[in-house]
């Protein structure tokens, strides 16, 4: 904008400068042409004034040299006149044509700097309006967002602590009745009480597993340089106490340093291996092996097992929570593992899949993005 | 305010007190002590303003001696005035706060454990959903505070 008035000024100073600079030239022009007028009329009475002077005799020789020399002298003149006028009105002419290129492209300069000018500010202020428009639906989004944040927090909390109340209740109650006044019901009725406390522990603990699963989506990521190989030792030696027993053959390969949330992977890692011991605890000699390998910007963590696998048309209820591909009777599990398990993984940029068919063994891959 | 254990005439002898809303949870708390033989002498408070008036009172100059809780277990969601109130106060009293607090609470948010740390609770246990973990939970914790621990003089 200001480069435009800038040369806006300059064009006037400009033109104006040039218009003094013809007006000059053509007062000298003219003031030349009234001299040489001034000299014709001269010279005419000169001519006049010999010819009044001798009257109509017949001029001697020398006032007929005068009067030619007279005439010559005016001829002269009047052509040099009249080249003068000619070359002026040239000159004028080309002056005018130059001024009216001048002037037009000076116009079309200006207006094309206008237009410039005008679709910038346009381009400005559409930026502005969608910039303040994205802001406000961005701010609105966020508002939406902590207001959400916000019922889950108090949703969590009222799972947390109004749903775990009665239900220690229920426990508590068929523990005391289990323990005062036991040996006064039959093996019948003490049965009824170990399934009301088995069920009443149950829920416990899918209550908690599910608070677990909430604050998973909402705990901010705390990444940092995390040993893979060391982690994977703490919660192997963690699940083989879990699943005492169960004798298996462990294959770890070398696993890279990634950066990530420890605690987050501690949960990946623990529910992946527990899932393999789980489901081969049954296969006569269980193997479990753990690799990882580059994959363009990705690395790839793979636990491949030869238990009981899945089956591959159930595939994508694998990750979704509370969905079991095995009754609760053949393996124990909340269905909450694998859902956790991709939310940690997607919260940290990467994928997580899985490939099996029944009785062959299952391999779960995850992937991380290795950050520059 | 519920006395379970008759007292001498005269005498305020106290070991804990435990303040929950909760009439059942309280029960099977103090029944978890009991059983556990720890505190001859328990007292069960329904709110954070009777906790308060009680701690104050045995608190108060001329109170008779030993009648000042030596553990405080507390719930943190009560109505009225909650656990984290009840905390601050007690923690702001010079007669009261060197008493221990465990906060015994069904909440395991981090928010709240957070919370209950800085107002200055000595440490913050989950109810468990199972009676035998809430048994060995409350039994530790009470060892602990009235038999492990030195507290300062």
């Amino acid at each position: 904008m200001l480069a435009g008035l800038g040369v806006a000024g300059c064009l006037v100073v400009l033109s104006a400068a040039l218009t003094e600079w013809a007006a000059l030239r053509f007062t000298r022009a003219n003031l030349e042409i009234e001299v040489l007028h001034a000299e014709l009329d001269r010279l005419h009475h000169a001519q006049l004034a010999l010819l009044t002077q001798h009257g109509a005799a017949p001029p001697d020789a020398q006032v007929s040299e005068r009067l030619a020399a007279l005439a010559g002298q005016r001829a002269q003149r009047d052509e040099r006149l009249h080249a003068l006028a000619a070359a002026t009105r040239g000159e004028l002419q080309r002056l005018q044509t130059g001024l009216g290129v001048f002037l037009v492209s000076a116009l079309g300069l200006l207006a094309a700097f206008y237009w410039r000018a005008r679709q910038q500010l346009r381009a400005q202020f559409t930026a502005a309006r969608a910039q303040r428009a994205l802001n406000e639906s961005l701010e609105q989004q966020q508002r939406e967002l902590q207001r959400l944040n916000q019922e889950l927090d108090s949703f969590s909390y009222s799972v947390s602590h109004d749903l775990r109340a009665p239900l220690r209740a229920v426990e508590g109650y068929a523990s005391m009745l289990e323990e005062d006044h036991g040996e006064r019901l039959d093996d019948e009725g003490r049965r009824y009480i170990t399934r009301i406390r088995e069920g009443a522990a149950r829920m416990g603990y899918l209550i908690q597993s599910l608070l677990e699963f909430a604050r998973l989506g909402r705990q901010p990521l705390a990444l940092a340089p995390v040993d893979m190989a060391a982690l994977l030792q703490e919660v192997r030696s963690e699940v083989a106490a879990a699943h005492r027993g169960v004798d298996v053959d462990w294959q770890v390969d070398e696993l890279p340093m990634v950066d990530a949330d420890r605690q987050l992977l501690r949960q990946v890692w623990s529910n992946l291996l527990d899932n393999a011991v789980k489901y081969s605890s049954r296969t006569p000699q269980p193997r479990i092996e753990v690799s990882a390998r580059r994959e363009g910007a990705e690395t790839v963590f793979c636990v491949a097992d030869n238990g009981a696998g899945f089956d591959p048309r159930y595939q994508d209820k694998l990750f979704k929570p509370f969905q079991r591909l095995h009754s609760e009777a053949q393996f124990k599990g909340t269905g909450l593992g694998l859902a956790l398990v991709q939310r940690v993984v997607s919260r940290h940029g990467g994928r997580v899949w899985a490939e099996s068919s029944p009785g062959q063994g299952a391999r779960f891959q995850f992937s991380l993005p290795v950050r520059p | 305010m519920s006395s379970l254990l008759p007292l001498p005439m005269g005498y305020e002898i106290l070991d804990i007190l435990v303040v929950d809303d909760n009439p059942t949870d309280a029960e099977l708390t103090l029944r978890a002590l009991r059983k556990a033989g720890l505190g001859q002498h328990l007292r069960w408070a329904e709110s954070g303003t009777e906790a308060l008036d009680l701690l104050r009172a045995a608190g108060a100059p001329g109170a008779a001696p030993h009648s000042l809780p030596r553990l405080i277990l507390l719930d943190l969601k009560m109505p009225g005035m909650d656990g984290l109130e009840v905390l601050q106060s007690i923690k702001s009293l010079t007669a009261l706060q060197r008493i221990p607090v465990v906060m015994l609470t069904t909440s395991s948010e981090p928010a709240d454990i957070d919370r209950a740390y800085a107002l200055g609770a000595n440490s913050f246990l989950v109810k468990p959903v199972e009676l035998r973990q809430l048994e060995a939970q409350v039994v530790q914790a009470g060892a602990y505070w009235m038999l492990a621990n030195r507290p300062p003089h």
